[in-house]
């Protein structure tokens, strides 16, 4: 297994000077050989490497995330879990009646009579509850804080290891500290830099998620704030005074969930697969940009074509390899030929902004404002009452449409008192708020297990027109 | 009777060029109507709030970004989003990132910001930044390392400044130091925010889609996957109608949301009309055909 590890490895060490250029062409080279030996490859053999790379691919990221990282990190993401749920909880065990005292304060103060009632049982289950959540939470927190103590050396010696080999690195490509440090190198030692910087991080983040569970309280004047254990203990000796008015409770429960979450972003949840992510995010794009050139080849194959063969309309492919030319020229012009407050610079800037704005800018609003027209026409000729369901829908959109618009709220605004809930803008706020948001989330939920459904018919190569409706 | 039964078949040509008139006309009128703030936008706005206060409270320092992943095609609405937005950060001193992910809405949101910092007399570099264009496509990933470092995620501004050299970014590490992320889009980008910041890192995300899309922020709102919605061109005059009722000196009257809420209302009541007598003609030629 090391020895995979360490070969995968040194596929994704940074090629620095002109090496660098000898890697790209080489992928290059052996993308093509690839794409040429598929070709050579009896057809039957073809179909079972595309879908075996395809669904490696796809495995990588799920396999990723079910291989368990260090005991120690597993232990402390799953603790911090229950101990920010337990203490969320309590907070709003505590909130019901510190809104309920607030609400009775309030209108004491306003010599209002008020309905909302705080009944002493009431309080004190609610207490209760409160305090059991917060022990449990405590717990949990004190299990967080000796996983992070018996982490640290562990992962100190691993960035140790790992600082040795960038050292190393840095040294084969005679990049001095002062050179790392000012990225220079070509902006090339900035990998360097970053790789260590990544690996100083990780200490440092123990350290972080420690001080968010147990930092103690801030001294007199000092800005910082107190760690999650402190504010749980803080809250629980403060419990029998939730029915005192201005008791805030519920906020330093809060903050105290915030420093849980704090410490579990904190942390970072290795496996040995972890560190390819970012790496294969980039081959991602790589590949992604290699679709890009195919796609820009395709075009210029088809308008070349009906440009020399004079096919009908040929002019619009004319127009294509004009506009792409000007384009593509005026954009380099623009940010390289010319240095900064040179005349050449100034034209080369208007020259692009001209065609930029001027140009693609104002057409595409232009294309975009055509669907109003299309609206207004669509709904005065599709919008027609022919049954009790489009009744329906044609006064929820008129309630709709004028809720949310200015006149909508003039036409109701003299609406006050227990007629209020008749205001448009408060029935289209119901609508928008129940029925709409019940029928998006039944849609998106249809939509999310048809796509589950579509991928893995991909994934599976179930879905044979995705890849093999022709003969490659 | 045959005039009210064509009421169905009206040329499409008037009805073009009625909703010129009726889109056009209001946006240079200065005419004043009421706009509520309703839940979604006073969320949000209440969240801009919070981080000033927050500040004062524990003087952790928050900068706000602006993602921009609109274009020219949905201007109208997302700049007036990207501007109202802009002016509330800017009144309340917090910094702003501006972050683009489309090469038009790159040079447009950035032409807005240079004009509101102008009027508000703030400064580039100590009050705002902006990224540059950044591939859209790349956009899950850059979210990604943000927790890793915000500076080292960004990389260089518009200007090829290294983002750790510039003095506003100085404070900024990872993301406790993001007050709030808006996403203003005319498209379903937001998924992407809420997965790799809002949920794992407890970023609050605000979603300002085109007013089309506005209806499927409503469920994450609920689920408290974002902190506020701000939907379409009327949204925005929502939100500058609380920025002006509590900062009175602030230039918010007279903004292009505000006098396109105008044209809302009488292309939205055009609209409607136009239905209402679609359908009366429907009737009466319905009605004539049961008569014979």
């Amino acid at each position: 297994m090391i020895g995979f590890t360490n070969c995968l490895s040194t596929l994704f060490v940074p090629i620095l000077g002109p090496m660098e250029y000898v890697y790209i062409a080489a992928s290059i080279v052996i993308g093509i050989a690839f794409l040429f030996l598929l070709t050579k490859v009896p057809n039957k053999w073809r179909r079972p490497i595309i879908i075996g790379v395809t669904f490696v691919a796809g495995w990588f990221y799920f396999i990723e995330f079910i291989i368990p990282s260090s005991s120690e990190m597993a232990s402390i993401r799953k603790e911090t879990l229950v101990a920010e749920r337990l203490v969320r909880q309590a907070a709003n065990d505590v909130s019901v009646v510190e809104t309920r005292v607030a609400a009775q304060e309030e209108a004491r103060k306003n010599k209002k009579k008020t309905s909302i009632t705080v009944s002493p049982a009431m309080c004190s289950q609610r207490t209760a509850s409160a305090d059991k959540d917060l022990s449990a939470a405590l717990t949990h927190l004190d299990k967080i804080k000796s996983d992070l103590e018996s982490a640290k050396p562990k992962a100190d010696s691993r960035i140790e290891s790992e600082l040795k080999i960038a050292d190393a690195f840095a040294r084969d490509h005679h990049l001095t500290k002062d050179m790392v440090e000012s990225d220079t190198y070509n902006g090339k030692s900035v990998i360097v830099n970053d790789k260590i910087k990544a690996l100083m991080k990780r200490s440092n983040d123990i350290t972080s998620a420690n001080n968010s569970i147990t930092l103690p309280f801030p001294k007199e004047g000092e800005k910082w704030e107190a760690g999650a254990i402190t504010l749980i203990n803080s809250a629980k000796s403060q419990l029998g005074n939730i029915t005192q008015p201005g008791s805030n409770l519920t906020g330093i429960l809060n903050k105290a969930a915030d420093k849980i979450v704090e410490a579990r972003t904190s942390v970072v949840s290795d496996n040995f697969l972890s560190r390819y992510k970012l790496p294969l995010a980039t081959v991602n794009s790589v590949v992604g940009s290699f679709a890009f050139a195919l796609g820009l080849f395709g075009l210029f194959s088809i308008h070349g074509k009906a440009i020399a063969k004079r096919k009908k309309g040929w002019y619009n492919s004319l127009a294509f390899f004009i506009a792409i030319a000007t384009m593509t020229v005026l954009g380099f012009l623009d940010r390289y030929a010319a240095p900064h407050g040179s005349v050449y610079a100034d034209f080369s800037h208007t020259a692009y902004r001209i065609v930029f704005e001027g140009g693609l800018t104002a057409l595409q609003s232009t294309m975009f404002s055509l669907v109003a027209f299309y609206i207004v026409s669509a709904a005065y000729r599709a919008f027609r009452i022919r049954s009790v369901d489009a009744v329906i829908m044609m006064i929820s959109a008129f309630l709709v449409m004028l809720s949310v618009v200015p006149v909508g709220m003039w036409m109701t605004s003299g609406l006050h008192g227990n007629l209020k809930f008749l205001k448009l803008e408060n029935i289209g706020d119901w609508i928008m708020t129940l029925p709409n948001m019940a029928a998006q989330r039944g849609m998106q939920f249809g939509i999310s297990v048809g796509g589950l459904a579509m991928a893995l018919r991909i994934w599976l190569s179930l879905e044979r027109g995705s890849y093999f409706d022709k003969q490659l | 009777m045959k005039f009210l039964m064509n009421l169905q078949n009206i040329d499409r040509r008037v009805m073009y060029i009625l909703l010129v008139v009726v889109v056009a006309v209001p946006l240079y009128l200065k005419w004043k109507q009421p706009i509520a703030v309703t839940q979604e936008v006073k969320s949000l706005y209440n969240t801009v709030e919070k981080i000033k206060s927050d500040r004062a409270e524990d003087g952790v320092y928050k900068v706000g970004i602006i993602s921009v992943s609109w274009g020219a095609g949905t201007l109208a609405e997302n700049r007036s989003q990207t501007e109202a937005v802009a002016r509330h950060l800017f009144k309340d001193g917090i910094p702003l990132i501006l972050l683009p992910w489309d090469q038009q809405g790159n040079t447009i949101a950035t032409d807005s910001i240079k004009r509101i910092a102008k009027e508000m007399g703030k400064k580039y570099g100590k009050d705002w930044i902006s990224t540059g264009w950044r591939p859209g496509g790349q956009m899950a990933q850059i979210i990604q390392s943000m927790p890793r470092g915000v500076c080292d995620a960004l990389g260089k501004d518009m200007y090829g400044t290294p983002l750790k050299d510039i003095p506003m970014m100085k404070g900024v590490n990872d993301c406790k130091n993001i007050g709030i992320v808006f996403e203003v889009t005319g498209s379903g980008t937001v998924g992407i925010w809420i997965s790799f910041l809002g949920q794992t890192n407890k970023v609050p995300i605000a979603y300002l889609p085109t007013a089309v899309n506005g209806p499927e922020g409503y469920n994450m709102l609920d689920a408290g996957q974002i902190c506020g919605l701000m939907p379409g061109l009327i949204g925005a005059a929502k939100y500058e109608t609380q920025l002006a009722k509590d900062n009175p000196d602030l230039k918010t009257t007279d903004t292009f949301a505000l006098r396109g809420a105008n044209a809302l209302s009488t292309s939205h009541l055009m609209i409607i009309v136009l239905i209402i007598l679609g359908n009366i003609g429907y009737f009466m030629s319905q009605h004539r055909r049961q008569v014979m």
